[in-house]
């Protein structure tokens, strides 16, 4: 049985969770600057139909509610993203001191 | 000894890291192909009645002229439901579908609203609903596709 160095395999598996984590950020920024843009429209635009008369006040009110109910799934999905990614990034670190373990004592420990 | 008792507690550290890891750590439910095709199914029904809406003329535009689109539109909403129920660890797409149904009554309210002074609803008001509609259908998808995790 050889010898594992920790601080080496805890060093491969922070780096890989931080790469995951990084990459999924980046995917989600993305989605959420796109997202709220589109929010922000919606809301100019329907602030626009009131001040103009076009629709009352209740209609206002289910405008908004409708466009609240769009934030509140966009949020739902950038949290779901990030989850998904929690996950990928603990699998894969797991993944990582599975193989140092394998490799220094012989055992396979992975199960499917 | 010190230094060897130390050496060995890291290690066992380690493999028990490691025994704790040996099977996939799960924190969402997997991607359901069926979800995804409902939602697009979905969106596209809901689609077609906003465009047919901004274009149809009074009486045509009128509630009770379009109350079997706001009943079939629940009856798969509920569908869509119950398949995402059937997941553990779903809550989150469970709730998207939730946000989608209130946005569902929110237009099924303000067309009755309308109809109620017998004028259809403006032109101007569907491009914002079309974007909210899809924002929500969107982010559903969204969801669901991530659920792959670099499957294809």
């Amino acid at each position: 049985m050889s010898a594992i160095d920790v601080n080496a395999v805890a060093g491969q598996a922070a780096n890989k969770i931080v790469e995951i984590l990084t990459d999924a950020g980046k995917d989600v920024a993305g989605y959420a600057a796109a997202e709220g843009k589109k929010l922000a429209t919606s809301a100019a635009e329907i602030a626009k139909l009131r001040a103009e008369g076009q629709i009352d006040d209740e209609e206002a009110r289910l405008h908004f509610d409708i466009q609240l109910h769009a934030s509140r799934a966009v949020l739902m999905a950038i949290s779901g993203v990030s989850i998904i990614a929690a996950e990928q990034a603990i699998n894969a670190a797991g993944q990582i001191i599975l193989g140092a373990v394998r490799r220094a004592t012989g055992l396979s420990l992975i199960a499917n | 000894m010190r230094r060897l008792f130390h050496a060995q507690s890291y290690r066992s550290s380690l493999v028990f890291i490691a025994i704790s890891l040996s099977s996939c750590v799960t924190l969402m439910a997997p991607y359901d192909e069926k979800i995804d095709e409902m939602t697009t199914s979905l969106q596209r029904k809901i689609s077609t009645e906003l465009e047919s809406l901004s274009a149809a003329q009074s009486p045509d535009c009128l509630y009770p002229n379009h109350a079997s689109f706001y009943r079939d539109a629940r009856v798969d909403l509920s569908a869509l439901e119950v398949r995402a129920e059937a997941h553990q660890l779903n809550d989150l797409t469970i709730g998207q579908i939730r946000e989608l149904r209130g946005a569902l009554d929110d237009l099924d309210k303000l067309h009755q609203h309308a109809s109620a002074a017998s004028r259809c609803m403006q032109a101007n008001e569907f491009p914002d609903l079309q974007r909210g509609i899809n924002q929500i259908t969107t982010a559903i998808v969204k969801l669901e596709l991530a659920k792959k995790r670099g499957q294809p």
